[in-house]
């Protein structure tokens, strides 16, 4: 093998790496794993295209959200393109800092846009807000709608996100939502996340899926949209229900069955008495 | 100097990564750093894993009874796969392995209704001796658990003062994993945890050193229970609670945001004015 058949092995290694290891790393700690990445590699900053592939990727599927002057936008698989993320709302393309979460800069443009759905969608994003309002933090929440085709034939987006970071107090939660529904069927997958680590390490990943019959009518959007966002909320308040249920189980169900508190008896072992009964039946 | 900090940066890493995917995540970032590898392996708390004698007898596998890619039972004494030239301990500590394995067998018993337990012992150049007492749990499918692991790594440092008093230093990790069957109300439900405590206690020996080994057995074992229990209870009630606690303050439950809020709101304004 020659030096340079070397070098692009190593690359590739070092790339392979990398996804993984930033793949993993919950939401709000990836910018901390990368610096120590460079570390280990050595010869390599954040910068690297390396590094800022994995951070984008990243980003993407955790629905990060980036705040601009008066805007935001949550970066996903579905609008990302080469050299920026697609606002469609309001046709502008968007260029962001995914170190800092921050937008850099927009451009309006043209994009194909069918009124009738463009009605829907802005009555579902009114609703989202709402909902959003309600039950999540609203300075660390997101939602998007996005859509495809046109009034005979359609297929929309929505994306729910939330962040808690806090690493002076060593933790961070995410919980996402993605959803996509046509005239008749409303489909959604569920993504929650917890780690606290302060002296320790304790992660919690919790995923479900959701499907449920709809049905979409166009002119009356606003009742729709109600009608759509009132089962989304129903749907993950149910799922909020089911983790409470849960965790209240689980010193039974899962502490006791691994080692109990103490032995049936109530009592600490008896050292003295099993050390000198165990160690002479030991020399029989 | 070079290796410590690119070691410290592995484990930095390692801590913000699901604990029970520690030995693959150790692996992938060993994998940048191929000379320093055996060095990081030996600084992680892995879930324990389970070998085999030749006669299907079970002990536990770790770093305290490994050499290069073959493990001591503590059974047998001999090495799976056998090799040649390998580390064993001195006689005596060999005989108070025997003897710590039979009563740490009773204490997994009363505790753990359960499991592989596993003591490992070896001599130190000061003069002292270390052991390793191991247990490995698997918790099988029932009430809703799909499966469940617990590893719990106790390493106790041994010293004498050369006269009369023992001092006992204990590193107690646990490295903990459960699964709940998959079901429409949470859907797919991971939780993962390692947590560590240590703890150090001198006491002084019988006069005329009399039952001297019981004497170990009994003051490790002591240590051992007393540091589980805790490692156990803060797992149970502060750990696993957080991670609920945090899901709850990301996403409200119906209803409870405002009451969330306003508590934060005051603990703020306490930690302001007194914290």
């Amino acid at each position: 093998m020659n030096q340079e058949e070397g070098e692009v092995n190593e690359n590739e290694q070092y790339e392979k790496v990398v996804k993984y290891i930033v793949k993993n790393t919950p939401f709000g700690q990836a910018n901390l794993v990368i610096k120590d990445l460079c570390k280990i590699i050595g010869n390599i900053n954040p910068q690297n295209p390396i590094m800022l592939q994995a951070l984008r990727d990243h980003n993407e599927e955790n629905l990060a959200l980036f705040k601009g002057q008066n805007s935001q936008i949550i970066t996903s698989i579905l609008n990302s393109q080469e050299e920026f993320y697609v606002d469609q709302k309001n046709n502008e393309t968007i260029q962001v800092d995914h170190e800092k979460l921050e937008i850099l800069s927009r451009s309006q443009v043209e994009l194909p846009s069918d009124p009738q759905l463009n009605q829907l969608r802005d009555a579902l994003e009114q609703q989202l807000n709402l909902y959003l309002s309600q039950q999540f933090n609203e300075n660390v929440c997101g939602a998007y709608v996005m859509y495809q085709g046109d009034a005979s034939d359609f297929t929309f987006y929505l994306g729910i996100t939330s962040k808690t970071i806090n690493l002076p107090n060593f933790f961070c939660g995410s919980w996402i939502s993605t959803w996509e529904f046509t005239k008749t069927q409303l489909k959604g997958d569920l993504k929650v996340q917890a780690h606290y680590y302060e002296d320790g390490n304790v992660q919690l990943k919790n995923v479900n899926t959701f499907s449920e019959g709809i049905n979409v009518d166009l002119q009356a959007a606003s009742e729709s949209a109600k009608q759509i966002v009132h089962t989304i909320s129903k749907l993950e308040n149910k799922h909020l229900t089911g983790m409470n249920n849960l965790y209240n189980s689980m010193p039974e169900i899962f502490f006791k069955a691994m080692r109990r508190p103490l032995p049936i008896t109530g009592t600490k072992m008896n050292w003295n008495e099993n050390v000198h009964k165990l160690v002479a039946n030991l020399k029989q | 100097m070079e290796s410590k900090e690119k070691i410290l940066s592995c484990l930095n890493i390692l801590k913000r990564l699901p604990p029970t995917q520690i030995q693959k995540n150790a692996t992938a970032l060993a994998s940048l750093i191929p000379d320093y590898a055996e060095e990081l392996y030996q600084k992680i708390d892995k879930p324990l894993d389970i070998g085999q004698d030749e006669k299907g007898n079970q002990f536990i596998q770790s770093e305290f009874n490994r050499d290069g890619d073959s493990f001591r039972s503590h059974l047998t004494n001999q090495y799976y796969p056998s090799i040649d030239d390998a580390v064993y301990p001195s006689e005596a500590l060999r005989k108070l392995e025997l003897k710590a394995n039979a009563v740490f067998e009773e204490y997994r018993r009363l505790y753990y209704e359960g499991g592989l337990s596993s003591c490992y012992f070896w001599d130190k150049e000061d003069g002292g001796f270390a052991t390793a007492w191991l247990i490995r749990k698997n918790v099988e499918k029932s009430k809703g658990i799909e499966d469940g692991s617990w590893s719990s790594i106790n390493v106790i440092d041994i010293k004498t003062d050369g006269k009369s008093k023992w001092t006992y230093k204990i590193t107690t990790s646990v490295v903990l994993e459960m699964n709940i069957i998959q079901n429409q109300d949470v859907g797919k439900f991971n939780i993962t945890g390692t947590l560590t405590k240590q703890k150090e206690e001198s006491y002084e020996a019988p006069a005329g050193n009399k039952d001297l080994e019981l004497f170990h057995i009994m003051k490790i074992g002591t240590l051992v229970e007393d540091v589980e229990s805790y490692l156990r209870s803060q797992l149970d009630s502060v750990y696993f609670g957080k991670t609920k606690d945090i899901v709850f303050q990301t996403r409200f439950n119906e209803g409870e945001k405002h009451f969330i809020q306003q508590r934060q709101g005051l603990a703020g304004e306490f930690k302001q004015k007194y914290g």
